[in-house]
């Protein structure tokens, strides 16, 4: 014990000396005037936000806000653990992965280089028809139209450019867009002419209606509300490449009819086939 | 909730914690500056110079200081001795701040250079042994755990009671003897080359 008294002084002095109370006035001066930037920032307003003291000042609130976090956490992970002994699906995981499916299905639309798509409708007492829509990347698109009666066409659409052969045009002849827009059997596909305009309409022109069903490993089926119809949309999408199989389209209301009426649709889609590049090309002698 | 601080004075220690004058008492934000800084801010800038020993460093660490006593000032308010409690969060970040700062400087010459005006007035050799001393103190020091340091800073440095020490660390009076006596031979045992009779002493 008197060792460690005597011990005292050495290693005492050592540390008074080494770690002397000697502030330069410059340094103090400085650090004054940091303890005044923090006074101003606490008078007046007591929590008034001026910089650099603003985030410290705010940090009581911060550690209120952590606190929320934490508990918001607890009870978004009782509520995960619930689901999953729960066994049963709720409507709102349902409803969140229907609408990360669609996201995945517009996504994957716009990876797509090659498409075609079969399209059959049958407007009840009408003659049905059938489209056969090919598309390769990056804007190339061939619809070729067979209606009822056995008329046929063929439409070339490339950026705005469009080119009809027909009956009436034997040769490849450019439409405007008002002449395109005058075929209802053309109008009638337009969602289907490309998969970005597909994708488009998948993410903004329809909407995610959240009674689809998405059964573990096996094919989603996403329901989507056309408003401007109106009509409803049933897409099967392939659940390993997230791209669509089958697209459904049934009108709304039964009884409406008429030009500006949903066509009822049946797709079926086949993606990365081989398409013969001389098909993609308006049929030579196009005025 | 009314507390009543001391004002007006530079010391710690039980001569100095009691009363507030009249009408001091802290009641708001606005109050709480001049109550619970002001009286020992000059006190706050010199405890935290004196492990850091250098300007930018101690600036720092003066603000992350403010920070803490500003977040926990409802504390302080209600702690019995809240200067006491001040300069130990002081001592407590400049100590964190001294750690950090050694530890991104370990990769290149290990020590923190420090601003002493002494190298300025005394012989160019006699101002590099006292840098070397000063550096080996600050490594000695940072590597004490937080509340032995702060025991010892409060005691050797700033020769604080006892009593006032074991407030300040929230602890009993022999905890905080047992916190003082256990840094201070940790140090002697660490700095043996710098204080030899000392470590000697300690050793045997």
């Amino acid at each position: 014990m008197m060792l460690l008294r005597n011990s005292r002084p050495d290693i005492d002095d050592l540390l008074k000396k080494a770690l002397g109370d000697d502030l330069p006035p410059e340094a103090e001066t400085r650090m004054a005037a940091r303890l005044q930037e923090f006074r101003r920032a606490t008078e007046g307003n007591a929590i008034s936000r001026s910089a650099p003291f603003a985030p410290e000042l705010a940090g009581g609130h911060w550690i209120f806000g952590s606190r929320l976090l934490a508990c918001a956490s607890a009870i978004i992970i009782m509520f995960g653990a619930a689901l999953h002994l729960g066994g049963r699906r709720s409507v709102l995981a349902d409803s969140i992965s229907l609408t990360k499916t669609s996201i995945s299905v517009a996504q994957q639309l716009r990876h797509a280089t090659v498409m075609e798509c079969r399209v059959k409708s049958s407007l009840g007492t009408s003659a049905p028809a059938a489209w056969r829509i090919r598309w390769v990347s990056p804007d190339k698109t061939r619809i070729d139209i067979s209606e009822g009666d056995g008329t046929q066409r063929t439409y070339w659409l490339q950026g705005e450019t469009t080119a009809m052969s027909g009956v009436s045009h034997p040769t490849a002849t450019y439409l405007d867009v008002a002449q395109r827009l005058q075929d209802p059997l053309l109008s009638a596909v337009l969602p289907l002419v490309s998969p970005a305009e597909l994708a488009r309409h998948l993410s903004a022109a329809w909407s995610l209606k959240h009674d689809g069903r998405q059964d573990g490993r096996a094919a989603a089926s996403l329901k989507y509300h056309d408003p401007q119809v109106p009509a409803e949309i049933e897409l099967a999408v392939d659940d390993g490449t997230l791209l669509p199989s089958r697209l459904t389209r049934r009108r709304q209301d039964q009884s409406q009819t008429g030009v500006n009426a949903a066509w009822p649709l049946e797709a079926q889609f086949y993606w990365n086939v081989s398409v013969d590049p001389a098909l993609m090309a308006p049929a030579a002698g196009a005025r | 909730m009314a507390v009543a601080l001391s004002c007006g004075t530079e010391a710690v220690g039980a001569k100095s914690h009691a009363e507030l004058p009249a009408g001091k008492a802290v009641t708001d934000d606005r109050t709480t500056y001049e109550a619970l800084i002001a009286p020992i801010q000059s006190r706050m800038m010199r405890s935290i110079w004196r492990v850091l020993r250098r300007s930018d460093l101690a600036e720092d660490a003066l603000q992350d200081a403010l920070a803490v006593i500003w977040k926990k000032r409802q504390r302080i308010v209600r702690h019995p001795n809240p200067q006491a409690l001040i300069l130990r969060i002081c001592l407590d970040v400049a100590h964190d701040s001294l750690r950090r700062a050694l530890r991104s400087r370990r990769h290149m010459d290990a020590s923190v250079p420090t601003d002493t005006a002494a190298s300025a007035e005394s012989g160019a050799i006699r101002a590099v042994e006292q840098q070397e001393i000063t550096q080996a103190v600050l490594r000695a020091v940072s590597r004490l755990p937080r509340k032995q340091a702060a025991a010892v800073l409060m005691r050797i440095l700033h020769e604080e009671p006892f009593p006032v020490i074991a407030q300040a660390l929230g602890c009993s009076e022999v905890t905080a003897r047992i916190h003082v006596s256990r840094g201070r031979a940790r140090l002697q045992k660490w700095l043996a080359r710098l204080a030899p009779r000392a470590g000697k002493e300690a050793s045997t």
